[in-house]
């Protein structure tokens, strides 16, 4: 689920995140928690752009097996036809 | 180190050049480097233990990478986290390496039983599992060279309570890393435990 930055500052707030070296446990300072806010927007931001991608490459192929279908062809007829492997 | 011989330990027994352990007794080698073949190390050999603390974004693992061993097993056993979000591992030598990597993740995406395969990328960190956001989530990752002067790999597989898939990383600097930063991407963990093992080299 994409949540926007205020919500996720919400979710963790300053003083609510530590950072950990070896056994050594601190509360982030708000330098590092305004980078680390960022560095979480950008993996998100990346990581939707990802599905969006994988989305629409679905609906690609959910829109040519259905044009297959109106022609009275299904995928495993067009595979057995030209020894293809089509994705699954 | 002091040379033993069989007579001196309680217990053990030679028999045709077999030494043997009797039932009810063990051999404790105490020193993870002790149990040695031709005078070298066998097997993976624990380095580090580190547990995870709470409401953590991230633990460093510092100096668990060396000469002694060139290539390395880590073991992320995550009690709970608070985001759905990429598992990172982060080399460093004294300070933390964001650039440089090239990362891929690939899963079946949507709760066990129902197989619809994605993938994500990095290019901030290897990517070493994924966590879910409550429960728990384990990886399990070699990492090729890290302190070898030439670029660094990691390949592993991991699972967590919603799903479960395996991940390629590289790191294509040529700098001799000494430590590890493993968080998830987004939110904080809290509970579980860090292990480091080194893959003896003979």
């Amino acid at each position: 689920m994409t949540m926007t930055r205020a919500e996720y500052e919400a979710q963790h707030p300053l003083g609510s995140v530590n950072v950990q070296h070896d056994g050594e446990t601190r509360p982030m300072t708000e330098a590092e928690w305004t980078a680390w806010v960022d560095q979480a927007m950008e993996a998100q931001a990346a990581e939707q752009a990802e599905a969006d991608a994988q989305a629409a490459k679905d609906a690609t192929r959910q829109s040519a097996i259905e044009k297959l279908a109106a022609l009275g062809l299904t995928v495993d007829e067009i595979k057995e036809a030209f020894g293809l492997e089509a994705p699954q | 180190m002091s040379r033993l011989t069989v007579g001196s330990i309680e217990g053990l027994t030679e028999n045709s050049n077999v030494i043997s352990v009797p039932t009810g007794h063990s051999l404790n080698v105490a020193d993870a480097g002790g149990l040695q073949i031709g005078g070298s190390a066998v097997g993976l050999v624990h380095v580090s233990r580190t547990t995870i603390g709470t409401a953590v974004s991230s633990v460093t693992v510092s100096n668990c990478f060396s000469s002694t061993y060139d290539n390395y097993k880590v073991i992320v056993a995550i009690d709970s986290t608070t985001n759905n979000s990429q598992c990172v591992g982060q080399l460093g030598a004294g300070s933390v390496t964001t650039t440089n990597y090239n990362s891929y993740l690939y899963t079946e995406q949507d709760a066990w039983g129902t197989f619809s395969p994605a993938s994500v990328q990095s290019t901030s960190g290897l990517i070493l599992g994924y966590c879910d956001n409550i429960n728990v989530s384990h990886n399990s990752n070699d990492i090729i060279s890290p302190y070898r002067a030439t670029l660094t790999s990691s390949f592993g597989f991991y699972t967590q309570d919603d799903n479960g898939g395996f991940q390629i990383s590289r790191q294509t600097d040529t700098t001799q890393f000494t430590d590890i930063t493993i968080g998830p991407a987004a939110g904080t963990m809290t509970g579980g435990f860090i292990d480091v093992y080194g893959y003896a080299k003979a």
